[in-house]
């Protein structure tokens, strides 16, 4: 496939090289010459230097031939009037861009084909403050993953030293949560990720994954939380976050509608004034969030939560050091940098979220439109999330899972059948045009890709 | 400065207000009594008057600078009040220079502060004349001028500017002209359903011609020496009460609503209209508490007077002097906090006094944040710096006015509570006082001194201070 890509930040630069490793042909734009040179010496792409939005920049990328165009650069503006010219000039079927401004989203109307053609919009600062709203709602996750329009979820915990789940092997599960159905997709040990075996058993420390249907969440987490800690109720909690960027500032908005008491140091003096006279509650705080003494002044102690969600993976790292010297039950990190990623666990921070991660995989399930999607990774990423469509010829059909041969640490862990969804236990059964979640380990991958496809060859 | 642009756009002001002063005499032939020929000559001096300066100021001016604004505004305002008293001397209803100029002012003021007792036997044209004047005052005779004289409409924003009141003054569509309409339509449309209404409910039409005009112009004068105590009808006085306070809400407010289709919503997200109400309902709460406890007054003239007073319209039912202290006190200083900006109300205006509170809690809360970046906001808009010092500006301003005002009241030989309560009465433009100046009394007892401060009290509180104030500076006058 021929690929465009415009703008080779952060979010760009990560999704060339993704679709780079995958044999596309990729083309990245970018109008800074430094920013490009990075491109071209880390990945086998071209690179075209000029203004994105200018036709003859197009050409020169090879706007002719391209089938995809991401316009991933940090303007608004620049992307929505890329994909037009792609559209008009060059006819590129499939257009994405990335468009950061609510208020153009706010309103779908503004795009189509007869009016501004994008496909996709993609908005990682709105992604990843979702993700991040999501996750203090259901705080005593770590992770939480949501499938087939949030039917499906994948809530990532460790298991507490005093919860009910301590053990409990795998197939007493449902003794312990009653008729809540759920499936326990991933287990972690000592470190070590797979997917368990019924025998399997629970200890405090260890980390899971459990499918569950997205009505029971909370009903899920209400069994399983130690009992003082889901006793706060979001309007009772005191967060304080770091940064107020696209992300932060998006975070706070959406706090302030949960009546959250919130506040938000910003070192930049401009922006913090920006953030006062745009949130509502929260408290905007000038200075560096560093600063032991202005952590302290507003009692740093006394938080529930602490979001470090600045630019800056060092500072959000180290803030949520400090936080954790001071305790605070909740920490999210945000985390640009794929190295810092793997760090983060060693230093005993939790919860990471990474915004390019997410865009990029928002991208890639859109470019990976097929029988298998819903691709995303687990734990240290050897686990991966599939979403597929078992079709009428598929080998798995109309068979009991406890007799389906799968291949080698992989499990089903939510059928989707229309609009319901089905946990399932041995006697369930995948049906035609079923939607299957299964999650595997890397190296099973391609046989898992092979026994949704393979049928098809007896035909 | 533009002298002459000054002088020709004053002309026609004036003759616009000579067209007023005719009115009274169609009133006054349709009752067929007096007077008819008193206000055609004041009409018509008045009109020559105006037509010599249009004359001398020799056509349209190019452009009017901010400070010819000011300048227009601030003699528009004496020289009409003063030529508003020619009727009152030639027609030999006030028997002084001072007494005249006394009503005059208060009625183009909206203060309604009075001098004459025995309305109930004064002609109707008279009457009619005290009215009108309030009407015309009301939305200010001078946006009325913008929005009929398209020639103004360089010079039109300066001029708004400089009368309408309220910190931030919004132009409501893209040209001045249309906002300057927009608010007189909003503004006749509501005297007009108030004079219906009133009529429909038991007033004579020519009562309630005058009533509609006195209250939606939050001005306060009445055809009978009893105000509204007159009326004992729960229609009439729930109508005024009703009138009053749509009168004081912000006119930008009512067209914006109109414009969504008289949307409640679009009040009742106003930072300044929620605090109006909220206000007006606790006085009531409280003043009516206290009242009623001893027995001294009923709810329905607890509703009607703390509406009148905090609203600024002067109307009373009864004599509310005679409430408790912490009443009469609670009205003292509903008189200061006023009605919204940007009505026809008068006072420091509800969104001052929040925005000057939510000042206030916002040091409070820089105490417990030092690094804390904090706004002041209404509607949630950043009020910024510029805009909040104007507010202390005026908030010391208004306070310091009315401290002398007060004090030259009482060098004049006025008694304490009297020269405090007077003061207060006519800097707001309210109306009655405490005092010699009570409810039950008129300001005819006072000295002609006393009359005259009062006057100039007035037209301070009309035109907010500074765009009278920003005359007395030299540096207004220098080149």
């Amino acid at each position: 496939m021929n690929v465009l890509i415009l703008g080779a930040g952060e979010v760009g630069f990560h999704i060339a090289q993704r679709l780079a490793s995958e044999g596309n042909n990729v083309s990245v734009i970018d109008n800074n010459a430094a920013r490009l040179q990075r491109v071209a010496d880390t990945m086998d792409v071209k690179t075209v230097l000029g203004h994105a939005t200018h036709p003859s920049v197009l050409a020169q990328a090879g706007a002719d031939n391209a089938e995809l165009l991401i316009a991933a650069t940090t303007n608004d503006e620049t992307n929505m009037l890329a994909c037009q010219v792609a559209h008009s000039l060059f006819k590129v079927t499939t257009k994405m861009a990335r468009i950061r401004e609510t208020d153009y989203v706010n309103h779908p109307k503004l795009f189509g084909r007869d009016e501004l053609p994008i496909d996709l919009i993609i908005s990682p600062e709105t992604e990843a403050a979702k993700s991040i709203v999501k996750r203090f709602q259901i705080s005593a996750a770590v992770d939480a993953q949501e499938f087939a329009d949030g039917k499906v979820q994948l809530l990532g915990m460790r298991i507490p030293p005093k919860g009910q789940l301590a053990g409990v092997a795998l197939s007493e599960l449902h003794e312990v949560l009653g008729d809540l159905r759920t499936y326990v997709v991933a287990h972690e040990h000592n470190r070590c990720w797979c997917v368990p075996q019924p025998e399997t058993v629970l200890l405090s420390g260890d980390s899971i994954y459990l499918a569950v249907a997205g009505h029971d969440v909370d009903r899920l987490l209400e069994c399983i939380s130690p009992p003082d800690e889901h006793a706060k109720s979001p309007s009772k909690r005191n967060v304080l976050i770091v940064g107020g960027g696209h992300v932060g500032y998006i975070v706070a908005c959406q706090l302030e509608k949960l009546g959250v008491s919130i506040k938000l140091i910003e070192h930049n003096e401009l922006r913090a004034e920006w953030l006062a006279e745009h949130l509502d509650s929260t408290v905007v705080i000038h200075g560096d969030a560093l600063d032991r003494q202005l952590l302290e002044e507003e009692v740093i102690d006394n938080m529930d939560d602490f979001l470090a969600l600045t630019n800056d993976d060092e500072t959000n790292i180290l803030g949520s050091l400090i936080a954790k010297k001071y305790k605070i039950p909740h920490i999210v990190t945000l985390v640009n940098r794929a190295i810092y990623s793997d760090l983060t666990r060693e230093m005993g921070l939790e919860i990471t979220v990474s915004p390019r991660l997410t865009t990029a995989s928002a991208i890639l399930r859109h470019v990976r439109k097929g029988r298998i999607f819903g691709l995303s990774s687990l734990g240290d990423g050897t686990l991966e999330v599939l979403e597929a469509e078992a079709l009428k010829t598929s080998a798995i059909l109309d068979t009991p899972l406890s007799a389906l041969k799968l291949p080698e640490n992989t499990v089903i862990g939510a059928i989707i059948r229309g609009d319901k969804v089905i946990i399932p236990d041995g006697d369930s059964m995948v049906e035609a045009n079923d939607h299957v979640l299964l999650i595997s380990q890397g190296k099973a991958l391609r046989d898992v890709e092979k026994l949704f496809e393979v049928s098809l060859e007896f035909f | 400065m533009h002298v002459k642009g000054v002088i020709w756009t004053l002309g026609v002001l004036i003759m616009l207000f000579a067209a007023g002063m005719l009115l009274p005499a169609v009133v006054s032939l349709y009752f067929s009594s007096e007077h008819a020929e008193h206000f055609l000559i004041a009409g018509s001096l008045t009109a020559a008057l105006g037509f010599f300066m249009t004359q001398w100021g020799g056509g349209a001016p190019k452009r009017l600078s901010h400070k010819d604004g000011f300048l227009v505004v601030a003699l528009a305002w004496v020289v009409l009040s003063l030529l508003g008293a020619i009727p009152f001397w030639i027609t030999g209803v006030c028997d002084t220079i001072a007494d005249g100029l006394f009503e005059s002012t208060s009625g183009l003021t909206t203060t309604g502060a009075t001098i004459l007792t025995g309305l109930d036997h004064l002609p109707p044209s008279i009457l009619f004349w005290r009215s009108m004047q309030e009407w015309l005052g009301g939305m200010g005779i001078i946006v009325l001028a913008v929005a009929v004289m398209p020639l103004l409409g360089v010079g039109g924003m300066q001029l708004f500017r400089a009368e309408t009141p309220g910190p931030v003054k919004d132009k409501l569509t893209a040209r001045v002209t249309e906002t300057a309409k927009a608010l007189w339509y909003i503004y006749l449309a509501m005297t007009i359903l108030a004079g219906v209404a009133l009529w429909l409910a038991g007033m004579t039409p020519f009562d309630a011609i005058n009533h509609a005009m006195t209250t939606v112009a939050i001005g306060g004068f009445s055809t009978h020496d009893a105000s509204m105590g007159y009326y004992d009808s729960m229609w009439i006085r729930g109508l005024t009460v009703i009138f009053m306070l749509l009168a004081g809400i912000n006119f930008t407010l009512h067209f914006t609503a109109m414009r969504r289709g008289f949307s409640i919503r679009t009040y009742s997200r106003d930072d300044e209209f929620r605090t109006y109400i909220k206000w007006i309902s606790v006085l009531i709460i409280l003043i009516g508490g206290l009242t009623l406890l001893t027995g001294r007054g009923t709810w329905d003239e607890v509703i009607f007077n703390t509406v009148a007073i905090a609203t600024t319209t002067g109307f009373a039912v009864s004599d509310y002097a005679l409430w408790p202290p912490g009443t009469t006190m609670l009205l003292f200083a509903a008189m200061f906090i006023g009605a919204c900006a940007g009505s026809t109300g008068g006072g420091m205006k509800v969104v001052r006094v929040l925005l000057l509170f939510r000042q206030g809690m916002r040091e409070i809360r820089r105490l417990i944040h030092p690094h804390g970046v904090i706004h002041v906001k209404i509607n949630e808009q950043s009020i910024t710096g510029p805009i909040v010092q104007a507010l202390w500006g005026f908030f010391v301003l208004y306070i310091v006015c009315y401290a002398i005002v007060a004090i030259l009241l009482a060098f004049t030989g006025v008694d304490m509570l009297t020269s405090l309560t007077a003061a207060a009465a006519c800097i707001t433009n309210t109306g009655p006082g405490f005092g010699d100046v009570g409810p039950a009394s008129t300001y005819a007892s006072l000295p002609d001194a006393a009359k005259g401060v009062l006057m100039f009290g007035m037209i301070l509180g009309r035109l907010e201070i500074f765009t009278f104030f920003v005359l007395l500076v030299p540096e207004f006058w220098r080149k």
